[in-house]
């Protein structure tokens, strides 16, 4: 256990080595914000659709740049890059599980964004256009919840993105294949619930939700009760799912691995 | 450097690219996914919402199509060469280059020369096409060729935003974050300019000028709001383009003339 904590706070020191990418990460963030608010704005206006009005899509896309630091996809770039330059033989030669360590690498990076990105992000943006608490306390549980699934499901697409390029060598395609579906159906820019049909549906039972629309509909107490212990049952099954995967794979990746250059 | 030894050198990096053609296609199709995705997010919204600032959905296809076509054209020739730059300082093999009998941009851009653009242009130039013939914009010669020349102007603006940017990498180094930044102001001409609050319209007709990219010259042939920015203004696109490309050009040839090398 000692050595995933201290996987996991190396990693938070390692993001802390560069403060530009930091600064500039905000202000792009931030800008997103303003982008996506002037949208909202020219789409809805005064009043309200379907009964949401501007203020709570406002909390939405602030809520959803919050996101940045729980989505843990991303870590197949690391992986991807040790397999290339051979340095994954140490990993696996570690007396530790190597998913296990990729978890606390990702978690370290995760904690460095809440802290450094998204707080300064949330603040600025919450001064800027308005920004409202989680509805009630149980919304706020629900949101809890949500993020504690995005991080499983993320972990997970990321790790089986990362897992195949162990066959292929490269995770170019998948990478890109992965981003469209979440584009599509994490509901980041356009809510789930603003969805003609029959795209809800198919939305409602992929995993790309818990990337972007529950945590924040959970928060905004737009998911409540029946509907949202459904959505739950739907995230512990694809989190399940997706585990068991990345644990087969793993199996079958360390004994296909074949080390290049040296 | 003339403009065989350009052909030439293009031709021996389509070769090279097509030694792994399976991956080649493949990487065609994964980005056509990627981007289809984005179009289909602005598809869903619309459905929904009908009109983003009285621009209904194939007039927002238009927009997104311009952007992307004028990125990839430029892309092409200059986003290798320009994120490379900064890897090809730091191992020492920008100084080939720099002793050659050629213009080191010229040589950049050709030798780097990215196909895999062909995605891009295949995706945005199709719906771009399906998009023109769903408009009712009365269409006259003289807006066809402006359309046109606008492409042109669009893919220098590209260009000249990436060289800045590969320029910079020479004099600063780590140039890498400022690539995602220039992504970030993109997500800017998604939607119409006219949107958004006075200072940015102002902000991104002058300092940035990205609204010459795909909103001005739409705004004037589909006869368009255009906010705070009059009109007329969008007359000049065929000429930032070209200007922006030559200062960006210029600056180029500064920071390589004041290029020190970085150890070897």
């Amino acid at each position: 256990m000692t050595a995933y904590i201290t996987y996991f706070r190396k990693s938070f020191k390692k993001n802390s080595a560069y403060r530009t990418t930091v600064w500039l990460q905000i202000v792009a963030s931030l800008i997103q914000v303003g982008i996506q608010v002037a949208v909202w704005t020219a789409l809805i206006g005064i009043g309200s659709v379907d009964g949401i009005d501007l203020d709570q899509m406002i909390t939405y896309v602030i809520l959803n740049a919050a996101m940045y630091a729980f989505i843990l996809t991303s870590l197949y770039k690391d992986v991807d890059e040790r397999l290339r330059s051979g340095d994954i033989a140490i990993d696996i030669l570690r007396p530790a599980r190597y998913p296990l360590l990729i978890m606390a690498d990702s978690l370290g990076r995760a904690a460095y964004r809440m802290l450094f990105m998204v707080v300064p992000i949330v603040t600025v943006s919450s001064f800027l256009f308005g920004f409202s608490v989680p509805a009630s306390f149980s919304a706020g549980t629900g949101f809890v919840i949500a993020i504690v699934l995005s991080i499983l499901i993320s972990y997970s697409i990321g790790y089986l993105i990362a897992l195949l390029s162990f066959w292929f060598l490269t995770t170019f395609h998948f990478s890109w294949a992965i981003g469209a579906l979440t584009t599509l159906f994490s509901g980041s820019f356009l809510p789930l619930w603003f969805f003609p049909e029959p795209w809800a549906t198919v939305a409602k039972m992929l995993p790309f939700q818990f990337l972007g629309f529950v945590p924040a509909a959970a928060w905004m107490g737009q998911l409540t009760g029946s509907e949202l212990a459904m959505t739950f049952v739907v995230g512990v099954l694809w989190s399940a799912v997706l585990l068991m995967s990345t644990q087969v794979l793993w199996n079958r990746a360390t004994r296909q691995l074949v080390v290049q250059g040296g | 450097m003339n403009m065989s030894l350009f052909l030439h050198y293009a031709r021996l990096r389509m070769k090279e690219r097509m030694e792994y053609r399976a991956a080649f296609i493949l990487g065609v199709f994964a980005q056509i996914v990627g981007y289809g995705a984005t179009y289909f997010v602005l598809w869903l919204t619309l459905q929904k919402f009908e009109t983003i600032g009285g621009w209904n959905w194939p007039e927002i296809a238009l927009l997104y199509s311009l952007n992307v076509l004028t990125y990839a054209i430029g892309a092409a020739y200059t986003y290798t060469p320009m994120t490379e730059l900064e890897q090809l300082v730091q191992k020492g093999t920008f100084d080939p280059v720099l002793i050659r009998p050629n213009n080191p941009f010229m040589t950049l851009t050709a030798q780097m020369f990215n196909v895999g653009y062909l995605a891009h242009i295949l995706l945005s130039g199709g719906i771009l096409v399906w998009s023109l013939s769903r408009l009712d914009a009365d269409w006259t010669f003289g807006k066809a060729a402006f359309l046109m020349i606008s492409v042109l102007s669009g893919a220098c603006m590209h260009a000249a935003l990436l060289t800045l940017i590969g320029s910079a990498s020479l004099v600063i180094v780590r140039a890498e974050v400022l690539f995602r930044f220039n992504y970030s102001l993109q997500e800017f001409i998604s939607y119409p300019v006219s949107i958004f609050g006075p200072a940015i319209q102002i902000l991104l007709t002058t300092i940035v000028p990205l609204a010459f990219i795909n909103f001005l010259p739409l705004a004037l042939i589909l006869n368009k709001d255009t906010g705070i920015i009059p009109r007329e203004i969008a007359w000049l696109t065929p000429i930032v383009g070209p200007v922006l490309m030559w200062l960006a050009y210029r600056t180029f040839q500064v920071c390589t003339n004041r290029y020190q090398g970085a150890g070897g």
